[in-house]
């Protein structure tokens, strides 16, 4: 049966089609405004018509290709690419600020196929028992999950805590415009059918990120050079030394079990993942000040987190029949449309195309390092193109991804809405961050906090350890947050206090 | 900085003027085309139907789908596209319009070029759903009916293996007698939202219903112990079913599907019980009389090969189910009459 | 300490505050689900619970700001007036962007995505570059709008199906 998955794959037609699906996701993760889910979507029409093999390889490469390229618009451009990425601008560009590019891209690719790898191999030997883990969490477990996602938030704030909190908030706001959960009332929608939809993510992202950048830039226009060019793009290999990649194994390994974690949770997907894993490096890290100054551990756990996402994602998508995202969904539709039925049986049934998944996945994350190693040298020269001439073009890129996310041009409205708070936010030094995981988890809360008032005269919560758990963690990190917070406030003030009196005498003595 | 300005205003009023005479175009131009065409079929539709089934299309076909890649309604749909394409010699080229159960594409299209090159696939339980709950103010009367050409596997109610339960009769029996405490899960707002207001209200069930979510959800938490039955597409159970780890208890179609006959029908327990959710093509309303039969002719020629038969047997586990256009207008009638008479307790 | 950092907390505290407070208004005019399965907690709960916690958070740093605006004073700091035109002339190059943005997406329904694109992408270029390198711009601005309208048109449209507007471009059959 792996034999049969393995000649499966190794068929001249079906490696051709791997490649090709690898270097349009890529394509697709990078450019910002389409993803890797969308990349899936445009394709899936195609594979209809293909082998099952031919048509799940083409699948899972579009996929890993996609979470993967997220990561070079991310570093390069401080756009990520897809929801997958937003963590990786973190440090990603201040890398790339420092001249770094180059190794931020390397680190990026080679712990992204790190990740993959260990969430593939999580997925072949451990998915029976991942899977029952995975079905532990219902209603009340989930309700517990987004409120302990949520508090990372303070984590992720910094020392204004208000502002990070109103952020958050916000994009929970934001969250519940349009058809409730669990009942479908609209809500917010002023009467306009469109927005029963609500805001869609992607949307949301272009907003906070696309649009600010080129305001940013905007900004800078008459200032001579706001953004410095670096000429020196030289990669030697990957852009790091082994003993720079050897230092991360913890770090990577932390971050990938987290993003295998998540995968395996449905509904909750790589955005949320690549934040948490950042977030965790950062607090366990010895050298926590100097995260987002653009040192390699944050790309580190981004990266890795995300794509271990992949693998997670896929046990109980395989052994359960159970989509954890878009991405995934739109892979059981194709699983299914190949007669392959995901479920307890699969392994009895369809055996060989469960190894022919498997064996795709690693194929294209071969691809994937191949393709991006190489393509690094090019990716670069991207800074070489001049900024007023790429940003337009990436905001009509932006504006095309908003359109064909839903096929509706009314979503392009809400990218010039969302840009336009986004700036008057960052205007406000009110981080945006938070937002996305507000956005996120909002729902999350939401839905599940409603399906527990439903549940509750029947099953009560003392029936549920993870719950009990989640919810004393949730208090321990709000505490700790605070506290680290609280201090990293007082420095700052101290320094800035030093600093005005440092300021103070240099003023009087021009003066 | 001036001189900024008055570059900007320029470019302003230079971008307003196209836009006032590309929208004072764009407005007219179709409708004067439209217009005496419409007539024109409506009247030739009419006097002389020879005439009318002339029209063939010459150009490509626009069919709005209004669920995501990936579903039974997208595939069914691509594969009747594909089918089509061969029939009429013009391509038809499917686009996915999602959101709000079909609703979104749907209201986007009701009311769309009625030239028969602008056509919506949806399945019936949207169609005639979403207007029952109250999501949308129209039914199937906003549009042309086309075709109905598919019906799905059908629903299932279903329990863990394990369970104390065999027939639909003993469950409602128990959450008689235990009211409230056997947790039920559903999709509020959908067809099996309605489908538990049918248990409740006309079968007497006194279940715990809880919503959580989608059929995969739904599969999740009858799996993860988090509810004690739900109903799941047949598609989703199949597997758990013959593994052994789900029962089912009925079908929710009138009669079970054509390939696998042994199925009890939860109507024999509740008569008004049926949901029978088929594929449908809609064209906006107003289209001629003319164009729908001809599309109509071309969607029962294009399914009538042995290659669909052999599909929709795979898939949907039924026969070929397609209906002429007075059919299919009766079909979605009697459908919608059913779930308008819910309509008091949803 | 926080010089004229306090700005930066009483105008969004005022704004969020105000937003809080309209969004908190609308709660009461969503329909509530009273069929089968509903509970007490309904779906004006997290609404009410967001808004409430917004509300409470941009008052807490509008009061913030007020503390920090009276120790300013207090310290001798002088409350500077930036004149209103003055701030809009500064900020020019991301105001032409946000009007050009907003008519880009406002009229590429009815003119189209070919047209609209094109010149948006030419405007937008200009407004990135600052004035005196204007005249060595034009052209390669306008092959790059042509260019960009264009490629991006056909392969997203005619390829891979996105639902481009074709606008007043459809009289040419496109």
């Amino acid at each position: 049966m792996i034999l049969q998955g393995l000649s499966a794959v190794l068929q001249p037609m079906t490696i051709l089609l791997v490649a090709i699906g690898v270097a349009v996701g890529i394509i697709f993760g990078a450019i910002p405004g389409l993803t890797a889910t969308m990349a899936i979507v445009m394709f899936l029409p195609v594979t209809y018509s293909m082998t099952s093999a031919q048509g799940i390889s083409m699948l899972m490469a579009l996929y890993i290709g996609g979470i993967s390229g997220g990561l070079i618009s991310a570093i390069l451009l401080n756009i990520p690419g897809t929801p997958s990425s937003v963590a990786t601008c973190f440090d990603g560009k201040p890398m790339a600020n420092k001249g770094e590019a180059g190794k931020a891209l390397g680190t990026g690719v080679v712990f992204s196929f790190i990740g993959t790898v260990i969430g593939i191999g999580l997925l072949m030997v451990l998915a029976p028992v991942l899977c029952d883990f995975a079905l532990k969490f219902q209603a009340y477990e989930y309700c517990a999950l987004a409120v302990f996602s949520l508090s990372m938030v303070i984590a992720l704030t910094g020392r204004d805590m208000p502002k990070g909190l109103i952020s958050a908030v916000i994009g929970a706001l934001l969250a519940t415009v349009g058809l409730a959960p669990v009942d479908s009332k609209p809500r917010f929608t002023f009467g306009t059918y469109q927005l029963n939809n609500g805001f869609a993510l992607l949307v949301l992202l272009i907003g906070l990120f696309a649009i600010s950048e080129v305001m940013a830039y905007a900004e800078s226009v008459r200032k001579n050079q706001g953004y410095t060019i670096e000429t020196n793009y030289k990669i030697r290999g990957a852009g790091f030394s082994i003993k720079e990649g050897l230092a991360q194994t913890k770090n990577a390994i932390v971050s990938a079990l987290i993003g295998v974690g998540i995968g395996i949770l449905p509904g909750i997907g790589g955005g949320v993942s690549c934040m948490i894993a950042y977030t965790v490096s950062k607090n366990t890290s010895k050298h926590r000040e100097l995260y987002g100054t653009g040192i390699m551990d944050g790309v580190v756990a981004s990266e890795t987190a995300n794509n271990a996402t992949i693998g997670g994602a896929m046990i109980p998508l395989l052994s359960l029949g159970i989509p954890g995202d878009a991405a995934t969904a739109m892979l059981l539709g194709g699983l299914q449309i190949h007669n392959v039925a995901p479920g307890p049986l699969i392994y009895q049934k369809s055996g060989e195309v469960v190894y022919a998944i498997f064996f795709a996945m690693v194929l294209s994350a071969i691809f994937m390092l191949i393709f991006m190693l190489f393509g690094m040298r090019f990716f670069v020269s991207v800074l070489k193109i001049p900024k007023n001439f790429l940003l337009p073009v990436i905001v009509v890129l932006c504006g095309i991804g908003a359109i064909g996310n839903a096929n509706n041009l009314f979503d392009t409205y809400s990218m010039v809405a969302f840009g336009l708070m986004s700036y008057l936010l960052i205007k406000s030094k009110i981080p945006t961050v938070p937002m996305i995981l507000g956005f996120i988890l909002g729902p999350t809360f939401e839905t599940n906090l409603r399906r527990v008032s439903q549940l509750a005269s029947s099953d009560p919560f003392y029936r549920h350890p993870i719950f009990c758990v989640l919810i004393v963690a949730t208090v321990l990190v709000v505490i700790f947050s605070t506290r680290a917070n609280l201090k990293d406030a007082r420095r700052a003030q101290e320094e800035e206090l030093a600093e005005m009196e440092k300021m103070k005498a240099a003023g009087s003595d021009g003066e | 900085m001036k001189k900024f300005f008055a570059l900007l205003l320029a470019v302003v009023m230079v971008l307003s003027l196209t836009a006032c005479g590309g929208s004072g175009k764009t407005e007219t131009a179709p409708a004067a085309e439209t217009a005496p065409a419409a007539e024109t079929a409506q009247a030739s539709g009419t006097a002389e139907t020879a005439e009318a089934e002339a029209w063939k299309p010459t150009k490509t076909i626009n069919i709005y789908m209004t669920h995501g890649a990936g579903g039974d309604t997208d595939y069914m749909g691509r594969k009747l596209a594909e089918a089509l394409e061969k029939v009429l010699g013009v391509s038809v080229v499917v686009t996915n319009v999602t959101g709000s159960n079909g609703a979104t594409c749907m209201q986007q299209y009701k009311d769309g070029d009625t030239d028969g090159y602008t056509l919506i696939a949806t399945n019936t339980a949207a169609l005639t759903g979403n207007e029952a709950t109250g999501m949308v103010d129209f039914g199937y009367t906003a549009f042309e009916p086309v075709a109905v050409y598919g019906m799905q596997s059908g629903e299932n109610i279903v329990v863990p293996a394990n369970s104390p339960y065999n027939t639909l009769d003993d469950l409602i029996e128990a959450s008689k007698a235990n009211p409230g405490t056997i947790r039920y899960g559903i999709s509020t707002g959908g067809g099996v939202y309605i489908q538990a207001c049918v248990l409740t209200n006309i079968g007497g069930a006194q279940f715990n219903i809880v919503d959580v979510g989608d059929g995969a959800a739904r599969l999740n938490a009858l799996l993860g112990d988090s509810v004690d039955a739900t109903s799941l597409p047949y598609s989703t159970a199949a597997q758990y079913i013959e593994a052994g780890q789900l029962k089912s208890l009925c079908t929710c179609l009138s009669k079970a599907p054509d390939l696998l006959p042994d199925q009890r029908a939860a109507s024999e327990t509740i008569p008004e019980l049926v949901i029978d959710t088929e594929y449908v093509v809609l064209a906006p309303k107003g289209t001629p009389a003319n164009i729908v039969k001809a599309l109509n002719d071309a969607i029962l020629e294009a399914t009538s090969t042995e290659e669909w038969k052999q599909m929709v047997n795979d898939y949907c586990l039924q026969n070929p189910f397609v209906l002429n256009v007075e059919d299919t207008i009766a079909n979605l009638k009697e459908q919608r009459d059913l779930f308008q008479s819910f309509v008091p307790f949803l | 300490m926080s010089n004229k950092q306090y700005k930066l907390d009483i105008i969004p505290g005022i704004v969020l505050s105000l937003f809080a407070a309209f969004y908190l208004l609308q709660v009461p005019k969503i329909v509530e689900f009273k069929g089968l399965g509903s509970t007490p907690l309904t779906n004006r709960f997290v609404p009410y619970l967001w808004g409430g916690a917004l509300l409470l958070l941009s008052l807490w740093i509008l009061v913030r700001g007020i503390i920090r605006r009276k120790k300013y004073l207090a310290e001798g700091g002088r409350a500077d007036k930036n004149s209103f035109a003055e701030a809009v002339s500064d900020k020019r190059e991301v105001i032409a962007s946000f009007i050009s943005l907003t008519i880009y997406v406002a009229l590429m329904g009815s003119v189209g995505f070919v047209i609209m694109t094109l010149i948006y992408v030419f405007v937008q270029i200009l407004i990135l570059t600052p004035r005196e390198n204007w005249k060595k711009t034009y052209l390669p601005a306008l092959i790059t709008a042509a260019a960009a309208a264009g490629i991006l048109f056909y392969v997203f449209r005619y390829l891979l199906n996105v639902l481009l507007p074709v606008g007043v471009l459809s009289v040419f059959g496109l």
